[in-house]
C-alpha cells in the first residue's frame, strides 16, 4: 500500500509540472506547415496548437508558435482561476493583417499586459508565402518592460504566427538576432 | 435520543456559530499607526507587501496632473486623512476601487470611465475612505478568522458523531454569514461616503445616478448575475435605491457637479479606457457605458468611433452589425474630434464588402491624417493592391 501511495504522490506532482524538451540546433519542424532552423538550443513545451520555446525562462523571453489557429480559436490559454464564461478575443477566419495585429493587440491586454503598442505593421515574406509583420511593447502586470516581434500569415484560412517576447532590457535583445534569423529560415513544406 | 433532534440542535449551534461577529473596533484616528504588539500591525505589515507590488505594478496609471488631480479632490473630501492614503489609479476595465487596511486606495480607470463628474467620484472616494477609518479589512481578517474557527471545531464533532452532513450546512452558513458581514460593511461605507461629499458642497442626487448605470449595464451584460446570498456586496439596486432615499431627504442649497473640469482632466484618458472596455467583448455593458457617455455629450466624435468600434468587433460573431459600423464611423467623421483610426476602421469594413473605392478614400484619409501611422507600410500595401 505504502509504495502504491507513493508512486501516486510522485505521478500527481509530475502531472503538476510543465513539461520541457530540448529543441537542438537544427532544422525543425513546425507542425505540418513549414521549418525553421533553429540558430541556438531552446527548451520547449507544446501545448495544443501552440509550442512555446525558451532559453532562460517563458518570464524572460518566450518564442511561441501558434500552429494553424482557426477560426473562433483564441490566443492564449485561459488564465488559471479565470471564470469558463468570460470571453476572450478570437481569430476569425478572413482577418487582414491589420485585424490580426489588432488581435494579438487584445489578446496580450486580455491576459494581463498593461500599455500595449503595436508598430511597424507591414507586408513580409512567411516562407514562400505573402505575410506580415509588427513590433510590440508593453508591461507586465509586475511592471516589467516588454518588447515583442511578430511574424506570421493565413494560409488556407488559419493563422500561422510566430511570436517573440522578451523583457525590453537584456533578455529581447539577447535573442533577437537568432529569432530574425530562425524567421528568414522558414520553409513551407 | 431523537436523531432529528440532536440534528436540529447541532444545525443550531452551527448557524450561531456562522453567526460569530468580531469584537467591534473604534475608528482610525488621523495619523494613527496601529501598536507594533497588535495583530493589526502584522495585518499592516502584510499590506505594506501587496502596496509594493502595487506600487511598481505595470498596470499603475503614473500621469502626474491626473494623480494631483485625484488628490486633490480626496484631499478636499477628507483634509483630515489627506497624508494617510495612498492613491493608484489602476489601469483596469469594468466599474471597481479597493481600500486596504495600511491606507492604500486603488481607483481603477473602469471606474473613472463611468463616474461623470466630481460629485460621483467624490462618492466613491468617501466609500472607500469609510473602509480605511472603519478598519473594515481588519473587522472581516477578524470576522473570517472566528467563524472558520468556530467551523473548524464543530465539523470535527458532528463528523465524530456521524453527522457529517450538519457540518457541510454550517459551512454554507458560514460562508453566507461572511459575505453578510462584507455586505453589512459596504452598506455603511455607501452611507458615510454619500455623507462626505454632500458635506462637502457636492450635488447629493448624483450618487444614486452611479448606479443606474450600473444597475443598467449589469442587466445588458452577458455574465452570470450570481446569487446575493454569497455576493460581497448589496445589490446594484438596493445601493441606488437607499443613495436615492439619503439623496431625496438631504437638505442643501449649495450642490454642485463638478462636471467641466472632471471632463477636462479626463478627456486624454478616455479613448484607452474605451479602448480596455472593447478587449472585454462584453459587447452589450459596453454598449450602456457608450450610451451613457453620449448623454452626458462630451466629444461625441469620439465616442461614435467607440460605438462603430464595438459594431465592427461584434460582427466577427454576428451578421448585420458592418452596416451599423460604417453608419457610426461615418457620424463620427461628421461630427468631428475621432482619432485618425476612424478612416482605417472604415477603409478595413469597406475593404472587406469589396467596395474598393470607398475602402481606397478612406485609406488615404488615414494615412493623410496619421502622419505617424503605426501600419503606414501595409496600409500603402493595401491601396497597391486596389490599383
Amino acid at each position: 500500500m505504502r509504495r502504491i501511495a507513493t508512486i501516486a504522490v510522485l505521478l500527481i506532482t509530475l502531472a503538476a509540472c510543465t513539461h520541457y524538451s530540448l529543441v537542438k540546433a537544427k532544422t525543425q519542424k513546425i507542425g505540418g506547415a513549414y521549418t525553421v532552423e533553429a540558430q541556438i538550443d531552446w527548451n520547449k513545451h507544446a501545448e495544443g496548437k501552440v509550442e512555446l520555446w525558451t532559453v532562460d525562462g517563458p518570464g524572460l523571453e518566450v518564442l511561441r508558435f501558434f500552429k494553424g489557429l482557426d477560426d473562433g480559436d483564441a490566443l492564449f490559454i485561459r488564465p488559471v482561476g479565470a471564470a469558463t464564461e468570460i470571453k476572450f478575443p478570437a481569430y476569425r477566419a478572413g482577418m487582414t493583417a491589420s485585424e490580426v495585429m489588432e488581435f494579438v493587440v487584445d489578446s496580450l491586454g486580455r491576459a494581463g499586459a498593461a500599455e500595449v503598442e503595436a508598430r511597424g505593421l507591414q507586408p513580409a515574406r512567411f516562407g514562400s508565402v505573402p505575410g506580415f509583420r509588427f513590433e510590440l511593447t508593453f508591461a507586465t502586470a509586475q511592471g516589467l518592460e516588454m518588447s515583442g516581434l511578430a511574424a506570421g500569415a493565413v494560409i488556407e484560412g488559419a493563422l500561422h504566427l510566430i511570436l517573440y517576447t522578451g523583457a525590453r532590457v537584456h533578455y529581447f535583445p539577447k535573442y533577437r538576432d537568432d529569432v530574425e534569423r530562425l524567421l528568414g529560415s522558414i520553409e513551407m513544406i | 435520543m431523537n436523531p432529528w433532534r440532536g440534528l436540529l440542535a447541532l444545525t443550531m449551534v452551527a448557524l450561531l456559530a456562522a453567526g460569530c461577529v468580531a469584537q467591534p473596533v473604534v475608528d482610525i484616528k488621523p495619523g494613527e499607526q496601529p501598536p507594533l504588539d497588535t495583530d493589526e500591525a502584522g495585518f499592516w505589515m502584510q499590506m505594506n507587501r501587496i502596496e509594493q507590488r502595487v506600487r511598481t505594478s505595470g498596470r499603475v496609471v503614473r500621469d502626474p496632473e491626473l494623480n494631483a488631480y485625484l488628490r486633490e479632490i480626496f484631499c478636499d473630501l477628507s483634509p483630515n486623512y489627506c497624508g494617510d492614503i495612498r492613491l493608484y489609479i489602476v489601469r483596469s476595465p469594468g466599474f471597481n476601487a479597493a481600500m486596504m487596511a495600511n491606507g492604500t486606495m486603488q481607483l481603477w480607470t473602469g471606474m473613472l470611465l463611468r463616474v461623470q463628474n466630481e460629485a460621483q467620484l467624490a462618492a466613491v472616494l468617501g466609500h472607500e475612505l469609510t473602509h480605511y477609518l472603519r478598519r473594515h479589512t481588519l473587522q472581516k481578517w477578524r470576522d473570517i478568522r472566528a467563524k472558520t474557527d468556530a467551523l473548524v471545531f464543530f465539523q470535527f464533532a458532528t463528523t465524530v458523531v456521524g453527522l457529517g452532513i450538519v457540518g457541510i450546512v454550517a459551512q454554507v452558513a458560514t460562508l453566507g454569514s461572511i459575505q453578510a458581514f462584507n455586505r453589512d460593511q459596504e452598506r455603511e461605507s455607501d452611507r458615510v461616503g454619500f455623507e462626505m461629499m454632500a458635506e462637502a458642497g457636492y450635488e447629493p442626487e448624483a450618487a444614486p445616478r452611479i448606479w443606474d448605470a450600473l444597475v443598467a449595464e449589469k442587466e445588458a451584460s452577458y455574465r452570470p448575475k450570481g446569487s446575493i446570498f454569497f455576493a460581497s456586496h448589496p445589490t446594484s439596486e438596493e445601493r441606488r435605491e437607499t443613495l436615492a432615499e439619503m439623496a431625496a431627504a438631504y437638505q442643501t442649497t449649495a450642490a454642485e457637479l463638478g462636471r467641466k473640469r472632471f471632463v477636462e482632466m479626463t478627456a486624454g484618458f478616455r479613448g484607452g479606457w474605451l479602448r480596455d472596455e472593447l478587449r472585454q467583448r462584453d459587447f452589450g455593458a459596453m454598449q450602456v457605458v457608450l450610451d451613457n457617455l453620449k448623454q452626458a455629450g462630451a466629444n461625441l466624435g469620439e465616442l461614435y468611433y467607440y460605438q462603430g468600434e464595438l459594431h465592427r468587433l461584434r460582427a466577427e460573431t454576428e451578421e448585420g452589425d458592418s452596416d451599423q459600423a460604417v453608419t457610426a464611423y461615418e457620424k463620427a467623421i461628421g461630427l468631428g474630434g475621432a482619432p485618425p483610426e476612424v478612416y482605417r476602421a472604415l477603409g478595413l469594413i469597406h475593404w472587406s464588402a469589396k467596395r474598393e473605392s470607398e475602402a481606397k478614400l478612406a485609406f488615404e484619409a488615414y494615412l493623410s491624417a496619421a502622419a505617424e501611422a503605426p501600419d503606414r507600410a501595409m496600409i500603402e500595401h493595401y491601396l497597391g493592391q486596389m490599383q
